[in-house]
């Protein structure tokens, strides 16, 4: 039976192939301004998102104001996610891990005094640019998602050259409450407006001395930054989980 | 023609990388070289909805400053780039989950390759 899907395994990819090849032909041209996706709802995003929601940047516009709802179901997915894995490697039940599993401590590192020097110098411009992408991602390219990664990536980054030093450790119940609070920013500010009579994540109905643009922008920004936070936590508390029980190599 | 097939070119690139993954999924007997497969399949279908939100000489959806009555001709449709980024945090936790799902199953049976897992299942 294994065998036979070897050797015909390739029957059923050459006739996806074919179908894709084929189909892709009556696909609207590149670029055609015309095209179906780019006609419907697109223009009002591109022509009214400056006004209505005060973002320069579209993709934030819809991504943090016309579609939070959207966002919210995404940063709920993301922390699930960090759950998941939390859950399937066994991080709460002490049973069947090995020994020095479940201390969230990196046994391995790739220290040395060059790589240690270019991570001290480098780390506080990561974390700089990853405040620069989230507060700026109204108006240039980011946004809590981006922030969030990059920021990420810093942490990880000292994790593998200085592995489990002091002071760096934080436990996976720590990372979790971190990304709970995340998750909890981002609910907050849509209940805020829902308190105050208007719709689930309707930020104009937040009480700041604000109005139209201005006021939903920081509602946006608001819902970023926990995005920002959540993604954070939940990227550094999936990367501790994988690399706990990490041997020596 | 010549003019068609150059603009149904960049579909059948994302085409192409989209049966590489899928090819790597159906084919290869290593679950690691089957997530890297899975990650290559979801590259194609971001990759398949940035060419579709191109147009041409128009610029990324970032109003430019003073532009307070952007048209929709000017830029390019920033739907898909935000459906896009939600797709990638998906990939992130898809790919985080089944690593774990692989780390237990490695350390449960001690190998990763999809046959001798088999073996040691029956």
């Amino acid at each position: 039976m294994r065998l036979l899907f070897q050797r015909f395994g390739w029957v059923p990819l050459v006739a996806a192939g074919a179908i894709l090849f084929y189909a892709a032909r009556d696909l609207p041209s590149m670029g055609d301004p015309a095209a179906p996706a780019a006609v419907h709802v697109s223009p009002r995003y591109i022509e009214k998102a400056q006004e209505e929601t005060g973002a320069a940047n579209m993709v934030t516009a819809v991504l943090a104001d016309y579609r939070s709802y959207d966002t919210l179901g995404e940063v709920v997915v993301i922390f699930t996610a960090g759950l998941a894995c939390l859950l399937v490697l066994g991080a709460f039940t002490h049973t069947d891990t090995g020994s020095g599993e479940s201390d969230g401590e990196m046994a391995y590192s790739f220290g040395s005094d060059v790589l240690d020097a270019t991570i001290r110098m480098l780390t506080p411009f990561i974390v700089l640019f990853a405040t620069y992408v989230v507060v700026h991602g109204h108006t240039s390219p980011g946004g809590g998602f981006q922030g969030g990664a990059i920021l990420a990536v810093a942490v990880m980054l000292v994790r593998l050259v200085r592995g489990g030093a002091p002071g760096l450790k934080l436990s996976s119940t720590v990372t979790l409450a971190v990304a709970s609070i995340g998750v909890f920013v981002y609910f907050g500010t849509g209940l805020t407006s829902l308190f105050f009579g208007r719709n689930f994540l309707d930020y104009a109905a937040l009480p700041l001395p604000y109005e139209g643009g201005h006021l939903r922008e920081l509602g946006s920004l608001s819902i970023e930054v926990g995005v920002f936070i959540a993604v954070t936590a939940i990227l550094v508390l999936i990367f501790d989980v994988l690399t706990a029980g990490a041997e020596d190599p | 023609m010549l003019e068609v097939s150059l603009s149904t070119l960049n579909y059948w690139l994302a085409a192409l990388l989209f049966l590489i993954g899928l090819y790597g999924i159906l084919a290869r007997a290593h679950l690691v070289r089957k997530l890297i497969a899975m990650n290559i399949l979801q590259v194609a279908v971001i990759v398949f909805f940035i060419i579709v939100a191109y147009k041409t000489d128009a610029t990324p959806p970032i109003a430019r400053h003073g532009d307070t009555e952007p048209s929709a001709r000017a830029y390019i449709n920033p739907l898909p780039h935000t459906l896009m980024l939600t797709a990638i945090v998906v990939s992130v936790s898809t790919t985080g989950v089944a690593l774990a799902l692989l780390i237990r199953i490695h350390r449960r049976f001690g190998t990763l390759d999809e046959i001798e897992l088999l073996e040691k299942l029956q």
